[in-house]
């Protein structure tokens, strides 16, 4: 999976570059994060081409946020998950601290939603605006 | 030691020997032999000129003809190079004439002038065979490196983005198919190495010993032809592939469609 042989290397792939090598995350922060996403820290030493679906959605989430970005664009990024990894995610999600544009089916996924435009024949419209968003 | 001529009626007895494997091909009905007829054809055409050519090269001796064909083999080369790797001569032509130039010259040059020292550096007898033959070997490890390496990039295209997303420069993220090209233009050359003299007889070897060459003599040729052939291709492919990323993508380090020939 995305050009790494275990989970952890898929994980730390983005550290190899110049533009993150400063910034590498520690086996505490590693796990902590997994641990936020409901992923055991035994999956790091895994074959990422061995995992489930639902597994490898929340490692790319993962390696996303070890990057320490402040805005997020996902699309249907809870399309392979059970209802309690993807609380999992909704919870890591809603820190006021990130801002997230998505691309989503899921009326759970929705209802956590600060704006939420509809396509429809080609015209953008708002159909919710929520709190102070 | 004279080498054996073969009198031209000996010849026409040679092509007599492929009646054979001709008349086994048409019982099985594979039915090529319209193109071996063509292919002996053109090989015997195509090397009588080279033979003209080389006759009168060799005669005249003079180094600014022989810098010619030297360059017209590096620019037949060329295109043939982007030709086979499937590649638009008109975007990359410059970039692999620069790379094979480069390291034809300098690999000729290492040999001739500091290794053979023949009276004249130019003596056609020495630097058109050699160069030829680096050349020849240094064509086939390009085509490998330029051929495996657009086709992963293309072929993993979703890879590449994902690592361009992660953060990495052009560089960064083309690396890995970067490396596996370069091993699989040279791979060639190592296990021709690790094996030679025990799987075949080399033909520049064989082909000096039939000269009436010593064998020791035709063995160190063949160990110099070999350490350049080596030098050439790992040093032309790496150039051409790295002058090459700087033309065929965008300035979002995407690849361009319009340099690669449409399959």
């Amino acid at each position: 999976m995305l050009g790494a042989e275990s989970v952890r290397e898929a994980l730390l792939l983005p550290f190899q570059y110049k533009t993150h090598r400063d910034h590498c995350p520690t086996e505490a922060q590693l796990i902590k994060l997994l641990d936020r996403l409901q992923l055991p820290a035994a999956i790091l030493s895994r074959a990422s081409s061995r995992i489930s679906g639902g597994e490898k959605q929340r490692v790319a989430l993962a390696r996303g946020l070890l990057l320490g970005k402040q805005l997020y664009l996902l699309d249907e990024v809870t399309s392979a998950l059970d209802a309690e990894s993807k609380r999992a995610v909704l919870d890591v999600f809603s820190d006021p601290h990130l801002t997230v544009l998505s691309v989503a089916h899921d009326p759970e996924w929705l209802g956590h939603c600060g704006i939420i435009f509809e396509l429809e024949a080609g015209q953008l419209t708002m159909v919710k605006r929520n709190g102070n968003t | 030691m004279e080498t054996l001529d073969i009198a031209l009626p000996k010849m026409a007895l040679l092509y007599g020997l492929c009646l054979l494997p001709w008349l086994m091909l048409w019982l099985i009905g594979l039915r090529i032999n319209r193109d071996i007829g063509i292919s002996i054809l053109r090989m015997s055409i195509q090397l009588t000129l080279v033979g003209i050519y080389l006759k009168t090269l060799f005669n005249l001796n003079n180094p600014y003809l022989n810098g010619i064909w030297i360059l017209m083999m590096l620019v037949v080369a060329d295109l043939s190079i982007l030709r086979r790797a499937g590649l638009k001569a008109r975007y990359f032509a410059l970039a692999t004439f620069t790379a094979i130039a480069f390291s034809i010259l300098f690999s000729t040059a290492y040999l001739v002038i500091l290794v053979i020292q023949p009276t004249y550096y130019y003596d056609a007898r020495y630097i058109v065979p050699l160069a030829g033959m680096i050349l020849g070997n240094c064509l086939q490890g390009n085509v490998i490196a330029l051929e495996r390496f657009y086709s992963a990039i293309r072929k993993n295209e979703d890879e590449y983005a994902t690592f361009l997303t992660l953060g990495a420069t052009r560089w960064e993220a083309v690396r890995p198919y970067f490396r596996d090209a370069i091993k699989a233009a040279i791979n060639p050359t190592i296990a021709s190495m690790a094996t030679m003299g025990l799987v075949s007889l080399p033909g520049m070897m064989t082909g000096q010993i039939l000269g009436g060459s010593e064998p020791w003599l035709a063995v160190k040729y063949q160990i110099a032809i070999m350490l350049c052939i080596f030098t050439s291709t790992t040093i032309a492919s790496i150039i051409n592939l790295k002058l090459s990323l700087n033309i065929a993508f965008n300035s979002f380090d995407v690849l361009k469609d319009e340099v690669v020939e449409e399959p």
